[in-house]
């Protein structure tokens, strides 16, 4: 049985967040509030699921964790992307093509492209 | 291309207002999520993972350059300064606030596009070659016919809760670039042996979890009857389709299930009935939606400029450009120009907000100011003459759009994944990025042609694995992303779903999975051999032993 945390959308802009332990709502997952089961997490979410109509939250639900050193680690690797963001940059963010990259790295140490025929 | 009557802005106009009031509801507590989620996802919004996403129809895949424009002012206004385009022809903002939808969904109005019918059981948006009227192989222009499918099917009041969602798509020409037979219904505009303009028609494909090729009800259907027997389609399928269970929801589960010839039985007495009455456009509406796709004022052009050899020859860059990006067009002189959005190593059907701009900009000067959009995530600039392309091609050079590999092994299909979308399993778009800077490091780009690599974060398939030449779908094995390789699909007019080629591939092994399958390609090919065919002559066996080895 994992330790749980609630986790829910905001409602104006989806956004992630994470029920907290002074009864609020944050989006960093080490701001929240930690059960140590289901049952000990259902009175919370309760809580939660009540709170989230007035505080414009979606659909709360439970969500698997385990600490290491001092932090809480989701279980499963869709909720530790929904807690980090997507795991790639955004095409805005991205910059230049890494074809010219490759290249360069390539060129500066001195040995030839792979080329697919010579594999 | 079309323009909107008084009767579509009117329309449009008066759903942005309604969804105001719906958002201003929601907001202020009115509302519960409950009520309002089918609101938003009739009007193209979903919840993701991190963020809404706003899905906005591009009517089979055609945009003008004020459209194209608007889409960018959109993602820098109200998201992150970028736009997704997709497997649907459509676009996808990431990003944008509740609030800020309706006004979204107002400045959209204004270049007459909506996102009605981009979500939910109802008749999406109809997609179609994007070469339509340009294409050199063409029997008919299929963008009328989308056109009038596309007025049909919007709030047709039978068809809007059906058994599930229902997708079209058409094409005019000989080679299928609209992946017509991986649809619910796939026209094939056809010639019949008097030279009347018909259509083939196609029922029941369609990939997700269960991949079936569409199978032709009607060889040929006069076009003056193509609503009503589309609309007997619907009829049958809105009657019989199973509602009891989600996945078996489609109408390719009902055709399986009835059989073609009782299916056929089944729309044409529901044919009968309606046949030769008002269903059908008369002839003079027909012609009149086809004055909107008239062709552009094409210059009278030689097929061959010397500039423009000469331009190929001095610059091997603008060469292999033109050698794999440009194709032919039905008026000599022109040219149709594919802009790759699969840089190496980028997302693939990103664009930036700057890119949208520039697009939309070059499309203006070099190509009668209209862009297509294509089921592979790129953009095409339909009418370029040739001697515009060396220019055309410096300038999207500079905005990282000259990308080499239209239709090349890096031309990547990939849905979002688990990177976005609540339904995936597993991330595609890092998968598809480190594909692609392997094989563009293999050069494999200039040597490998129409070998399509699609990927699916899961078994919805957005990302079309089941139908790529090397096809890859993310799954969760014990709480893991792995990856289950099929070879020897095909989306084009020889169609065929994927094999299964054997176990899954850990994240970190599935680049050296399919590098090793391209190596068996290389290695056993005749001459210039595409890769489905050498697939399908020496088979599966083949490529299982050297990747998985002989044991």
């Amino acid at each position: 049985m994992s330790l749980q945390i609630i986790t829910a959308n905001r409602l104006v802009d989806g956004a992630v967040v994470y029920y907290t332990t002074d009864n609020d709502w944050s989006q960093w997952i080490a701001d929240a509030v930690i059960s140590d089961d289901t049952a000990s997490a259902e009175p919370a979410l309760a809580f939660a699921k009540a709170d989230a109509f007035a505080n414009g939250i979606i659909e709360p639900y439970l969500v698997d964790v385990y600490r290491e050193a001092q932090t809480i680690k989701p279980v499963r690797y869709r909720e530790a992307i929904r807690a980090r963001g997507p795991s790639i940059y955004t095409s805005s963010e991205h910059g230049m093509p890494v074809a010219a990259k490759l290249d360069a790295k390539y060129a500066s140490a001195g040995t030839a492209t792979p080329y697919l025929n010579g594999l | 291309m079309y323009r909107y009557d008084e009767f579509d802005h009117a329309f449009v106009a008066q759903r942005v207002a309604q969804f105001q009031n719906q958002v201003d509801r929601r907001l202020d507590g009115e509302l519960t999520e409950d009520e309002f989620k089918p609101l938003r996802l009739m009007n193209g919004l979903y919840l993701q993972l991190h963020a809404y996403m706003l899905r906005v129809a591009i009517p089979y895949g055609v945009l003008s350059s004020a459209q194209m424009r608007q889409l960018a002012h959109i993602a820098r206004t109200y998201d992150k300064d970028y736009g997704h385009f997709t497997t649907r022809q459509n676009i996808q903002y990431n990003w944008p606030k509740l609030k800020d939808v309706p006004a979204i969904l107002h400045d959209l109005a204004d270049v007459e596009m909506h996102a009605i019918q981009t979500s939910g059981n109802c008749i999406r948006n109809v997609t179609a070659d994007p070469y339509a009227g340009v294409a050199a192989d063409e029997v008919d222009d299929p963008r009328v016919y989308a056109e009038i499918l596309r007025q049909w099917s919007t709030l047709h009041p039978e068809f809007a809760f059906l058994p599930r969602k229902f997708k079209f798509a058409l094409s005019g020409a000989v080679e299928d670039r609209a992946a017509v037979k991986l649809h619910d219904i796939g026209l094939y505009i056809r010639r019949n042996e008097a030279g009347e303009v018909g259509f083939e028609v196609l029922v029941g494909g369609g990939q997700g979890r269960t991949p079936i090729i569409a199978k032709t009800i009607c060889d040929f259907l006069p076009k003056q009857h193509l609503l009503s027997y589309m609309e007997a389609i619907m009829r049958v399928y809105n009657e019989h389709g199973r509602r009891d269970n989600k996945y078996k929801a489609r109408i390719k589960i009902l055709l399986n299930a009835t059989g073609v010839d009782e299916f056929r039985h089944q729309v044409e007495a529901q044919w009968e009935q309606i046949k030769d009455r008002d269903y059908d456009l008369p002839e003079s509406e027909m012609q009149r939606i086809q004055t909107y796709f008239a062709p552009p004022d094409y210059d009278v052009l030689d097929a061959t400029q010397k500039s423009f050899e000469l331009q190929k020859f001095e610059d091997p860059v603008f060469g292999t450009w033109v050698k794999n990006n440009v194709v032919g067009h039905k008026r000599p002189g022109y040219a149709v120009a594919n802009i790759s959005l699969k840089p190496v190593g980028g997302i693939p059907g990103d664009a930036t907000s700057e890119q949208m701009d520039v697009v939309a900009d070059l499309a203006d000067r070099y190509s009668f100011g209209e862009i297509r959009v294509t089921h592979r995530q790129n953009l095409v600039l339909p009418d370029v003459k040739l001697t515009d392309l060396f220019a055309l091609f410096e300038e999207l050079h500079q905005y990282g759009l000259s990308t080499p590999n239209h239709g090349r092994a890096t031309d990547i299909i990939a849905c979002p994944g688990l990177d976005y979308c609540s339904l995936a399993n597993a991330r595609a778009i890092p998968v598809a990025q480190r594909l692609s800077e392997r094989l563009h490091e293999i050069r494999a780009v200039h040597d490998l042609r129409d070998m399509h690599l699609n990927i699916s974060g899961c078994i919805n398939a957005c990302g079309h694995h089941h139908v790529g030449a090397i096809g890859i779908l993310g799954v969760d094995r014990r709480g893991e992303e792995f990856y289950q390789i099929t070879l020897g699909g095909s989306a084009f007019e020889d169609a065929s779903i994927g094999d299964i080629i054997g176990p899954a591939f850990a994240s970190d092994d599935v680049v050296e999975a399919v590098e090793n399958i391209i190596r068996t390609y290389v290695n056993n090919r005749e001459g210039e051999e595409r890769f489905i065919d050498t697939y399908r002559r020496v088979g599966l066996k083949l490529f299982k032993e050297k990747l998985y080895g002989t044991d």
